[in-house]
């Protein structure tokens, strides 16, 4: 059995010195390249769940390590996320001064590369999403639809090895939030990232290898 | 570079607002530099321009208004050996709309006096610079600087109350000759005699500058005798004059560093303001940057970059702002008088300024930015 993409050991999360806790006594294994959904009513736990994935939050207690690197010093949390961590937010939260292309780029910026390698597999992850054609269009100026799949084209810039999505078809409309999983999906199956959904819609969850249903910090199924 | 670029571009008022700022701060340095600069130069030229040797001075003098050498320090210097010839000069400066009839609006209004011995050779330079008339020989006789002539349309032969009031029986003073010197500040001046000045000024004999002439190899042997064999005097080459004289102007290098402190003040108070406006509107943004794997050093360097980006151009437009500044103020404010020095030098320290206003101003935003939690910035609304 390979070693697990993602790894919560009793992980715990509070807020407000302790008066809220969001996560309490969480265990977690996700395994490289398979698809896990999270459902759960609001102020569940889900999004901090996501966090502590995404080594965008530290744990109160407890160990959180994704592909293996234990998620407790800052240097460590940066390195993960730009190596091994693709972000796909609710809202695309693109960066609107510059284009589709231009955003896509922007998690290869740290790793130095070329401009002009950038720019080659910056176009090429956008032909993957079928948006070749607007990579030079404001932000502005793209649909919904199209704003969410450039922000999947960038979380997946540098090939990560783990997906996470929280609630990406949120704020879509049925037939494109169909359309953006669809994208996510192959894309997920071409690269063999591990693929974490955060959503209330348990429709999307059809096809995951795990379902984990979370409520009051605790993941009750 | 292209994102920081397109973000100060996207705010295109503030950015604007703040590179004006930063501008204005260094076209301040540099003017104020460049005139410094230029008056000392040219007080150099001026005192080069007599032909002595060395430059006495009182030692004790915090400006040359208040310099005083006294007959009797005098005539020890000119029993030193290696001394040919000595001249004395004393000065004043009168307030132009106060000169009676002939009042005439000028730009400038005060006019410099100076008092020489129409025997002593100090003055055959202005023989030189004659542009008509002739020389003066007597108290009651003076030379016109060509500003004051033309300003005050007086021509040689007229007379004129330069004091007016009577001083060792004289009031008036006939003009017997018009000068015109490279120095537009001296051309704004008049040469009397130096006991008529002297006068005026009060005090009894006594001197501001004695000029001192000696053969070329004897030069620095006499001004280390008139330095050691009377020590309350400052003995200085004509060409370093005003760096001899630097403790007694350190007033004037003060100044000017006050003056560098506060435009600093002022470009990193303007920096400092629109780093934290921009990065208070852009918190979700940094927490995404930050989420798809920005390291808190790059976050740093972004809005340091776009802080010294707004310096560096603000500084660029207050280089070239702070030349032509200079010679507006130069030619429509002081009338031609000032006089100013661009040198390398000046541009370095005014864009040292930019570049020390972006850095300072920007890096407490910066690292505000940068310790933000992406999950935290996340949240912010």
């Amino acid at each position: 059995m390979s070693e697990p993409i993602v790894e919560l050991r009793h992980v715990r999360r509070v807020f407000e010195e302790g008066r809220v806790v969001a996560l309490d006594g969480v265990d977690l294994l996700i395994e490289p390249g398979s698809f896990v959904a999270i459902t759960g009513p609001s102020g569940s736990g889900k999004t901090t769940l996501l966090n502590l994935m995404g080594a965008m939050d530290v744990a109160d207690e407890g160990e959180v390590r994704v592909d293996g690197v234990p998620l407790d010093r800052e240097a460590a949390l940066d390195r993960v996320r730009a190596e091994r961590i693709g972000f796909v937010f609710q809202m695309h939260n693109l960066i609107a001064v510059l284009d589709a292309i231009g955003n896509v780029e922007l998690p290869m910026m740290p790793r130095r590369l070329p401009r002009a390698v950038r720019r080659e597999r910056a176009l090429g992850l956008l032909g993957q999403v079928g948006l070749a054609h607007r990579a030079r269009s404001s932000v502005r100026g793209l649909s919904g639809g199209e704003r969410q799949r450039v922000a999947i084209a960038r979380a997946l810039a540098n090939d990560p090895a783990l997906l996470l999505a929280d609630e990406p078809t949120g704020n879509l409309d049925s037939v494109t939030g169909d359309a953006v999983m669809r994208t996510l999906h192959d894309l997920r199956a071409r690269t063999g990232s591990a693929l974490v959904l955060v959503t209330h819609n348990e429709a999307l969850c059809a096809g995951a290898d795990r379902h984990v249903r979370m409520q009051d910090g605790r993941i009750v199924d | 570079m292209i994102y920081v670029w397109r973000q100060l571009l996207a705010r295109k008022v503030r950015t604007l607002l703040c590179l004006l700022g930063v501008a204005v701060s260094v076209a301040m340095i540099v003017s104020i530099l460049s005139l410094s600069l230029g008056m000392r130069r040219s007080l150099n030229r001026y005192m080069e321009a007599s032909g002595a040797s060395l430059i006495v001075f009182d030692r004790s003098a915090a400006d040359l208004a208040f310099s005083r050498v006294s007959p009797e320090e005098i005539a020890r210097l000119q029993a030193l050996p290696g001394v040919i010839e000595i001249a004395r000069a004393n000065f004043t400066a009168v307030f132009a709309p106060e000169l009676g009839e002939r009042e005439r609006p000028t730009g400038f209004s005060v006019i410099f006096v100076f008092g020489r011995f129409f025997d002593e050779r100090m003055v055959e330079k202005y023989e030189e610079h004659l542009v008509g008339g002739r020389m003066p020989a007597q108290p009651s006789e003076i030379l016109l600087g060509r500003l004051v002539a033309a300003r005050l349309g007086i021509e040689v032969g007229e007379r004129f109350p330069l004091f007016r009031e009577e001083i060792l029986g004289i009031t008036e003073y006939e003009v017997v000759g018009i000068f015109e010197t490279e120095l537009s500040w001296e051309n704004l001046g008049v040469v009397a005699d130096a006991r008529v000045v002297q006068e005026k000024v009060g005090g009894g004999e006594q001197y501001a500058l004695v000029f001192v002439y000696t053969h070329g190899d004897d030069v620095e042997r006499v001004r280390d005798a008139i330095e050691n064999t009377l020590p309350g005097l400052i003995a200085t080459r004509a060409g370093e004059f005003t760096d001899r004289f630097s403790d007694q102007m350190a007033y004037i290098d003060e100044f000017i560093l006050v003056l560098q402190l506060i435009a600093a003040t002022v470009g990193i108070l303007g920096v400092l303001n629109t780093m934290m406006m921009s990065v208070t509107e852009r918190v979700r943004e940094i927490g995404t940057l930050r989420a798809i794997g920005w390291s808190r050093r790059r976050v740093v360097g972004v809005v340091v970059g776009e802080g010294l980006l707004i310096s560096g151009l603000g500084g660029a437009l207050g280089l070239g702002l702070g030349v032509a500044g200079t010679e507006a103020v130069i030619a429509f404010v002081s009338d031609g008088l000032l006089i100013a020095a661009y040198v390398l030098e000046t541009f370095v320290q005014g864009s040292l300024l930019a570049l020390v206003v972006g850095l300072v101003g920007s890096l407490y935003p910066a690292l505000r930015a940068s310790r933000l939690r992406p999950a935290e910035a996340l949240r912010h609304e």
